[in-house]
């Protein structure tokens, strides 16, 4: 019988999660690391092959330049410093969607290292923090084959009788990003996985290197994960867990390996250096292969390759063209939206800088598009266990709902109804108001209409308003807004009713 | 044309060649004891080679395997912590290439030397591990 | 069109055959059918060649006869027919690289050797054999059995090219492509009586060469003159952006050289390290003789020493065994090549087909290397094997630099002994590596080397080869030292040394 996992509270109890994340990002270069085929996503297997990337006797590796200059771009942006010299070197082992049998990568030589980021993690509770975290180095290698496993109940790799091999995306440009061990995270240690990575997508897409996507395995993510008792000042083994496809799927690994290790120590035993795999349907994940210290890669400098030395003059012009780094950003933004720094920490915290940035560049105020993401879509996002980013909303909508709030064609209700309609994909603000007819009615001869009827139906409050009362007033509006299913302007109702009584 | 008073002529000429490119000039100068490889290390190595050695082959290759040991130690006699290694006779750097997209092989041609093809991929046995 | 007597045709060299073809004498089917007669009549034999492309030879040299007709520009060397180590790939001809790993493999791709050859217009022969992977100095460890010296079928033709120089010759090509890791086209050049280059590392494109130590291998030409040689590492070499590795801009001026062929004022360095104790008498006396006549012809000698040469051989068998079990990694039964089921158990996981596969296609001499390379790069082990072996290198590249201060070219013998027979040295591994002991040196420096005939050993009256070194990117002192010893000796012999070597038609291998 299987012991139940501890709490997540019980394991943090008597336990420190360390963690660290090894993403891979395919970058969006028109042809591959070290040939000239195309990359394009989706085509005919086997099409976008060659002797190189097919890994035929004879064939050897040309390096892509716009790959390089990618490279430096990333590690400039995550705050490396880059290599004056450094190589390529084999990583050695057999697999079937790796055609040459060893992996063109980059060892102890990586062309960027000792970066950090500062991550905005959000939190409901102290509005957000910023968290430090170490990036260890930045590395170009590339990507294997793809194969499909025939034959089993799932098609995944166990119980396939075969597999059928596609290299088209052999061969494509990957940059490994691995972090330092993210150490005093503590419980949070889930949410800060997933806002680094969020982070790092966020930052990948600025500086137009990448596109990407989880889905489609643009983004690549493994979580290791080690937890060590309180006292401890020595590192716990760690697992390492893939079959992350989502910002979601991180912090649910994190936490849900943060608790079955909790579960291994709590229970006398010990956690197995391994690879796990995590399952996204049943929330758990399960042991993959053992990673032991026997795993022989035999690196050695790629004699087919020449070093990589960027010239100075080079690297200096490619930092002048990365996109502002995000605490100069922060401050500019602060001062154009007139916020004070609880309010800025707010937004960075809830993951909303460029929501709020993108929502004020599609016309709303600052105060609107602040009002909107942190306080009703924020609601909605957690609700739905989503991260503001994924909620199926744009800024530009956002701008809409509160261009029709400041002509006074809804008001605040009737504006949280429309993003109800946005969010259920019905389409545009503009077409969710029609389609719900939800617009304020403006009319005044309809609610004067209302008004009287509400009047008539109350009597001893028209007298109560007669006798001076005026805060009595407020029934009537009451009836009138509720009669109208909140599609008037309460202040104009407000006056109209005055106005009867005076 | 043979002639086998020659033949001895070359085992000795054999001899005088190797001891000149494995024996160490001065056996003082030997650092650690370098491990013999045996027929386990051999069975271990062939299974990271990915060759299936017969048990005979095991047997024969082992005390082959000693020039190895032999020209690691002649090696270790010069290659001092201060003399850079040489990964690349030639001096280049930076060679890199346009991304610019190149007419690829068609499938056809990708496939035409596969032992198995199915729906245009290459049909490969099932595979054991995880991708690594 | 004044016929040329088929024999006379196979006598030319590949520039008077060039010549010839140019003036119309005769043409370029002509030429590639005598050739062709010629492989049928002493392959048996000989057994040089793994593949004969007869319909594809003519066909091409029908082509150039064509455009030589019309009018149109050819290259100097179009319509000479030439034979092609199976190492090189070649787009539509099976590929084996002497392996049953890669038996029946067609490669959809041309190396750029083997397009700048089609390009020229060079009628391709066929593809000669090889030690499996280039790994060997006999040409014993092909898959496809030995090939047999022409100057006496019991004996090797040397490694792991004894192929192409075999077919040379032999009289069934002019001249060929070979490659070098160790010493794979010069020291069969040695042993046959031939010439053959290991042009400076970066020189010929190494894009469609089955790999075998990334860092040594070299293609280069395989010839009976050192001008046909210069005039066809002309041909292949130069940059290619295929191949990383390779110098910019066009080959030294090697033709030039090999016409000039004057040593006046040069400095020739010999290699203590590269000679003495070991080295057969005969081979030594050959070499001495040579030496004292380019003296004769103007040149200084003066004696240097490379005192780290005496560790090439063992950082070579640390180096090449280390790249090669990584190169040969691909052969896994996935892709292309020879797929084996366990004991035919269809139901078996990639992993066994793999280590069956490359348990029943590899040779001993492949496994005892890949063995040997997966070793010296263990984790544990790499510091002291690999990386120390590149230590080591750079010593040699140190010695190299210093002797060329000293020396224009560096002169040695080119192997330690003649011809040893068929099985010798089977059983010995070592044995079979020394052969490369003067050749290694070259390999591990990226330097230029040639060889070329030295004439016959007094003890056995088998061929010798005299080695030339030059500094890196300086391939035309080869030619010039190489072409002007040429001339002297075959002043002194009436004639080239092959007019010596026996009659093969009619003979069969024994």
């Amino acid at each position: 019988m299987l012991t139940p996992l501890p709490t997540y509270e019980d394991a943090l109890a008597r336990f420190e999660p360390v963690i660290g994340l090894e993403v891979h990002v395919e970058l969006g270069t028109a042809s591959k690391m070290f040939c000239g085929c195309a990359t394009k996503f989706g085509a005919e297997p086997n099409t976008q092959v060659c002797p190189t990337c097919l890994g035929l006797p004879g064939s050897l590796p040309v390096l892509n330049g716009a790959a390089v200059e990618s490279a430096i771009r990333i590690g400039l942006a995550l705050g490396c410093s880059i290599a004056d010299w450094c190589r390529f070197a084999r990583k050695n082992y057999f697999y079937p969607d790796m055609p040459k049998n060893f992996q063109t990568s980059q060892y102890d030589e990586p062309i960027a290292f000792d970066g950090s980021v500062d991550v905005a993690v959000p939190s409901a509770a102290s509005g957000g923090e910023l968290v430090r975290v170490g990036i260890e180095r930045a590395h170009m290698e590339e990507d294997t084959g793809k194969s499909l496993h025939v034959g089993g109940a799932t098609g995944r790799i166990h119980g396939a009788s075969h597999s059928l091999v596609d290299y088209n995306r052999a061969g494509i440009p990957l940059i490994e990003i691995v972090t330092t061990p993210v150490i005093g995270a503590g419980a949070r240690a889930p949410e800060v996985a997933r806002a680094y990575v969020g982070q790092l997508r966020e930052l990948l897409l600025a500086l137009g290197v990448s596109d990407v996507r989880m889905e489609q395995g643009s983004l690549r993510c493994d979580a290791n994960v080690s937890i060590r008792p309180r006292s401890s000042a020595v590192l716990g083994t760690r697992t390492e867990t893939k079959n992350v496809n989502s910002l979601r799927s991180i912090e649910r690994a994190v936490r849900h390996e943060i608790r079955r290790q909790a579960g291994v120590l709590l229970a006398g035993g010990t956690v197995v250096q391994e690879t796990r795999h995590w399952h996204e349907d049943t929330g758990v994940t399960t042991s993959g292969r053992v990673k032991s210290d026997a795993e022989d890669y035999r690196y050695f400098p790629e004699p087919d390759l020449v070093p990589v030395a960027p010239e100075r003059e080079w690297v200096d012009r490619l930092r002048g063209t990365l996109p502002e780094p995000p605490h100069v950003r922060r401050g500019r933004l602060q001062q154009e939206w007139g916020c004070s720094e609880n309010e800025m920490r707010d937004i960075v915290g809830a993951g909303a800088l460029g929501l709020v940035e993108l929502t004020v560049a599609a016309g709303a105020s600052p105060q609107a598009a602040r009002k909107w993401w942190l306080t009703e879509l924020a609601r909605r996002a957690k609700e739905e266990g989503l991260g503001l980013a994924e909620l199926p909303v744009t800024p530009a909508q956002v701008a809409g709902v509160q261009a029709l709030v400041d002509v006074g064609r809804v008001n605040d209700t009737l504006a949280r109804q429309i993003f109800d309609g946005v969010l259920a994909g019905e389409g545009e603000p503009e077409e969710v108001v029609a389609a719900r007819g939800l617009e304020v009615v403006s009319d005044d001869a309809a609610l004067g209409d209302a008004v009287d009827r509400a009047i008539t139906a109350n009597p001893d409050v028209v007298d109560k308003i007669r006798a001076g009362k005026v805060a009595a007033a407020g029934a009537l509006i009451g009836a009138v807004m509720k009669e109208m299913r909140g599609q008037a302007d309460a202040g104009r109702v407000r006056e109209l009713v005055l106005a009867r009584l005076s | 044309m043979s002639h086998p008073e020659h033949d001895v002529h070359h085992l000795e000429l054999l001899e005088q060649l190797r001891s000149r490119c494995l024996a160490p000039l001065d056996s003082a100068v030997v650092s650690d004891p370098i491990p013999g490889i045996t027929r386990n290390d051999v069975a271990h190595l062939a299974r990271l080679a990915r060759i299936d050695l017969t048990d005979a082959e095991l047997d024969h290759l082992a005390p082959q395997l000693a020039v190895i040991v032999e020209s690691v130690t002649k090696v270790s006699e010069v290659a001092d912590a201060d003399v850079p290694p040489t990964s690349h006779p030639l001096p280049l750097i930076n060679v890199f290439r346009a991304d610019e997209v190149t007419p690829s092989l068609t499938a056809d041609q990708a496939l035409s030397g596969a032992p198995a093809v199915e729906q245009q991929r290459f049909s490969v046995p099932r595979i054991l591990g995880e991708e690594q | 069109m004044i016929a040329v007597p088929r024999d006379d045709l196979l006598r030319l060299s590949a520039s008077a055959l060039a010549d010839a073809l140019s003036v119309g004498e005769v043409s370029s089917v002509e030429i590639t059918q005598a050739y062709l007669d010629r492989i049928v009549a002493v392959d048996g034999a000989v057994h040089a060649f793994l593949h004969v492309d007869t319909a594809g030879a003519l066909a091409q040299a029908a082509e150039v006869d064509r455009r030589r007709a019309v009018g149109a520009a050819v290259h100097a060397l179009a319509g000479v027919p030439i034979a092609v180590k199976d190492i090189v790939a070649t787009r539509g001809m099976p590929t084996t690289a002497g392996s049953r790993l890669l038996e029946g493999w067609v490669p959809p791709y041309d190396a750029t050797v083997a397009a700048r050859l089609r390009t020229a217009g060079l009628p391709m022969l066929g593809k000669t054999n090889m030690d499996e992977f280039a790994m060997g100095s006999s040409t014993e460890h092909s898959a496809y059995g030995p090939t047999h010296n022409p100057w006496d079928l019991e004996r090797i033709p040397g490694g792991s090219g004894g192929g192409s120089a075999a077919a040379v010759a032999a009289f069934e090509a002019p001249f060929a492509i070979g490659t070098d890791t160790g010493g794979s086209i010069r020291q069969p050049g040695a042993v046959t009586g031939t010439v053959g280059v290991k042009p400076t590392y970066g020189g010929v494109s190494r894009y469609g060469l089955v790999a075998l130590a990334s860092s040594l291998d070299q293609a280069g030409p395989v010839a009976r003159t050192v001008l046909d040689a210069a005039l066809l590492h002309e041909l292949i070499g130069g940059h290619d952006p295929l191949d990383s590795t390779s110098i910019a801009g066009s080959p030294p001026p090697v033709v030039e050289a090999a016409r000039r062929a004057d040593v006046r004022g040069m400095r020739i360095g010999v290699v203590r390290e590269l000679g003495g104790e070991g080295y057969q008498p005969g081979v030594r006396a050959r070499f001495d003789e040579a030496v004292a006549l380019l003296v004769g012809a103007g040149a200084d000698v003066v004696e240097v020493s490379c005192p780290h040469f005496d560790y090439a051989f063992a950082a070579y068998y640390l180096i090449l065994p280390s790249e090669a079990s990584s190169n040969l990694a691909r052969f896994d039964a996935m892709r292309y090549g020879l797929r084996v089921w366990p004991e035919h158990d269809q139901a078996a996981s990639a992993e066994e087909v793999m280590l069956a596969t490359r348990e029943a296609g590899f040779g001993d001499e492949a496994k005892r290397r890949i063995i040997l390379g997966t070793y010296a790069l263990s984790s544990g082990y790499y510091d002291a094997y690999y990386g120390s072996a590149q230590k080591v290198r750079t010593l040699i590249a140190r010695d190299f630099a210093r002797a060329y201060e000293q020396a224009d070219v560096l002169v040695s013998p080119t192997a330690p002994t003649t011809a040893f027979r068929l099985g010798d040295k089977l059983d010995d591994p070592i044995a079979m590596y020394l052969n490369d002991i003067a050749t290694i040196p070259a390999n591990l420096a990226g330097v230029p080397g040639l060889s070329v005939p030295s004439g016959l050993a007094d003890e056995d009256s088998l061929p010798a080869g005299f080695q030339v070194l030059a500094p890196a990117e300086r391939d035309d002192r080869l030619y010039r030292v190489g072409a002007a010893l040429e001339a002297m000796l075959h002043e002194q012999w009436g004639g080239p040394l092959l007019d010596r070597a026996p009659a093969l038609e009619g003979m069969s291998a024994c």
